[in-house]
């Protein structure tokens, strides 16, 4: 188990409600990955300049630092990393400058978890 | 014609009437005056006539009895004659001065003494003697008689031309003391009143309702006033219309604000529940866990709850009610609500309230005021500005502005503001205002947004709002260093609980 936890995929939640945060963190971890959370932009910038991850899934509407602040530095730090954007508030617009920032998908609040879940495969 | 002195025409016409026949009464007095004057001097002449004729006859009979010129009695004769004419002729001018009776008398010594020179001349020389003392005393008094009489005329003329210098010094000081008081009573009647409303007319100039009265009792003054304060009335009630319609708003920003703020509860319900049902049929799941789940629906449903229940509360139409409320909780809560507004325009809220400072006032109102604020920096600042909001708790002075920054509103805000009091700035970088309209954003309906836009009561509302707290408000600004808006609210209250 631990193993398996060791070699399994790092991703990092970041989002500013903490029972959103607590939800996906039980379902990341169901699902095997390694799991790190935020809960602001600005702590999730700090993190991932640190350490590298496999996935970051972030909430777009955050004070300060936002998610696409987040996807931006990401994207710099590791092109290749994986980056999910959560959003509460969909727009047609948000959603275009998410995917064009390089996002690797975009989630519409309330999701199921089916949709979660497929992006992790 | 009619003389209402309920109105202000009646007056003003009853005084000029008034004027102008005091007037003609005293030019009459002073026209009758002259024609007794000129009757005066037309008897004075009939007087001197009759004297030179009556001089003329003694310097003949004079003539006659020293030199025995025998000419002079016919010119003697002839100068009685005369005399006996104007008598005749003018007497009754004369009345005033001699009765007719006298005046019958004297013609009866000129008919003697015409009588008397007659036998004179017939008479011899022996017999002359008596005749012509005779006609010397006739004579003497003839003289008399006349003598007196325009003594008595020189007198008289001396006395009308007094009295018409006495006339003409009491009338001209009437008349000026009739022009002078009926000005004094114009002023009374109109330029008093008109002062007067101008006095209470300034309040309401400086945009506080309130209801004029009457300066005095004229019906002008009172149709006017009934006119402009059902007017005023109006206007207040188009006022409260406007500033409700303003309200709905505001609601509608926080509406999709609060639909946008359910959706975190809504979701972490939804997701809660799927993994509650996900992991109820398993045997192994940790109750522990499912219980947590269950808590969060549960306290998350509250919170949901919360949110609307803040929106019902703005909405809905309440009296004035001041309760010491959380000024950082507050200014969260209006945040998360027009969120998508500051999401839209890209603009940076940042806040800077002490956690514990407590704000003695009606939560609702200082909800609006804060999202009018919010409103208008984003509006003024546009895409990407940062709007900074911060509040602090101080004791006296007034707010700190930018330098070189004009100021508009409440002056006494930024200089002499007696403490202690919590002051709120809600401050942007956007381009400013221009001098030249920053003492224009306080009217209401002034907007510098496009049309459909803003009605312009954002700022007005606020004043109202800061008023109503007893506070003060000031905006200060500078072309291209952004703009400050400062609202003091008075702590007084708070600080005795």
């Amino acid at each position: 188990m631990i193993d398996k936890e060791m070699t399994s995929a790092r991703i990092l939640i970041v989002d500013d409600e903490v029972t959103a945060v607590e939800n996906l963190a039980h379902v990341c971890r169901k699902q095997g990955y390694q799991v790190t959370t935020r809960s602001s932009g600005i702590e999730a910038i700090e993190v991932l300049e640190k350490e590298g991850f496999d996935l970051v899934l972030t909430d777009l509407q955050m004070q300060s630092v936002d998610g696409m602040a987040v996807l931006k530095r990401a994207k710099e730090l590791d092109p290749q990393m994986a980056v999910v954007l959560i959003t509460g508030y969909a727009t047609v617009d948000s959603a275009v400058a998410a995917m064009r920032g390089g996002a690797y998908h975009y989630i519409a609040k309330p999701f199921r978890w089916d949709e979660v879940r497929e992006v992790l495969h | 014609m009619r003389f209402d002195l309920a109105s202000l025409h009646g007056k003003i016409t009853t005084a000029y009437i008034t004027l102008v026949f005091g007037i003609l009464a005293l030019a009459l007095i002073a026209f009758l005056d002259l024609l007794f004057l000129q009757r005066q001097i037309s008897e004075g002449k009939v007087v001197s006539d009759l004297q030179s004729a009556i001089s003329e006859m003694r310097m003949e009979e004079k003539n006659l009895f020293l030199y025995a010129d025998q000419t002079a009695l016919a010119r003697a004769d002839l100068f009685a004659d005369s005399s006996i004419d104007i008598l005749r002729f003018h007497g009754h001018t004369l009345v005033p001065l001699m009765e007719a009776s006298d005046q019958a008398t004297l013609v009866g010594r000129l008919v003697d003494y015409q009588a008397k020179l007659n036998e004179f001349q017939s008479a011899t020389n022996t017999h002359s003697q008596p005749i012509e003392a005779e006609i010397r005393y006739i004579g003497q008094q003839i003289y008399l008689a006349v003598e007196s009489i325009s003594r008595e005329k020189r007198s008289m003329l001396e006395a009308a031309a007094k009295k018409s210098q006495w006339l003409l010094l009491i009338l001209l000081p009437i008349i000026g003391l009739a022009i002078y008081l009926v000005g004094r009573q114009l002023k009374q009647v109109v330029l008093m009143p008109l002062k007067k409303m101008e006095l209470r007319l300034k309040p309401i100039a400086d945009g506080r309702f309130s209801q004029l009265q009457p300066p005095s009792d004229d019906r002008e003054f009172i149709t006017f006033t009934d006119a402009f304060n059902r007017m005023l009335k109006e206007l207040e009630i188009r006022q409260r219309r406007m500033m409700q319609s303003e309200k709905l708003a505001s609601l509608g920003i926080l509406a999709s604000g609060v639909a946008h703020e359910l959706n975190n509860p809504l979701s972490n319900i939804s997701t809660s529940s799927q993994l509650l049902l996900e992991e109820f049929a398993d045997s192994n799941a940790d109750p522990e866990q499912l219980r947590n789940w269950l808590k969060q629906i549960d306290s998350e449903t509250e919170r949901g709850r919360r949110i609307i229940r803040t929106m019902l509360d703005f909405g809905s139409q309440k009296v004035f009610q001041k309760h010491p409320i959380k000024l950082l909780d507050l200014v969260n809560e209006t945040r998360s609500f027009i969120g998508k507004t500051v999401l839209q325009h890209g603009v940076s809220l940042t806040v800077n309230i002490p956690e514990n400072l407590l704000l003695l006032a009606d939560k609702q109102r200082i909800q609006q005021m804060f999202i009018n604020l919010i409103q208008n920096a984003i509006n003024a600042a546009g895409q990407g500005a940062q709007v900074k909001i911060s509040a602090m708790q101080r004791d006296k002075g007034g707010a700190r502005l930018p330098e070189g920054a004009e100021v508009a509103g409440n002056l006494k805000c930024t200089t002499s503001y007696e403490g202690p009091f919590i002051e709120i700035l809600v401050a942007d970088d956007g381009p400013g205002i221009p001098e030249a309209i920053l003492g224009k954003v306080f009217d209401p309906f002034f907007t510098t947004s496009d049309i459909g836009k803003g009605v312009g009561l954002g700022m007005f509302i606020i004043q109202e709002i800061v008023r109503e707290h007893d506070g003060c408000l000031a905006i200060a600004s500078r072309p291209g260093a952004g703009t400050k808006v400062i609202v003091l609210f008075p702590t007084g209250e708070l600080a005795d609980d």
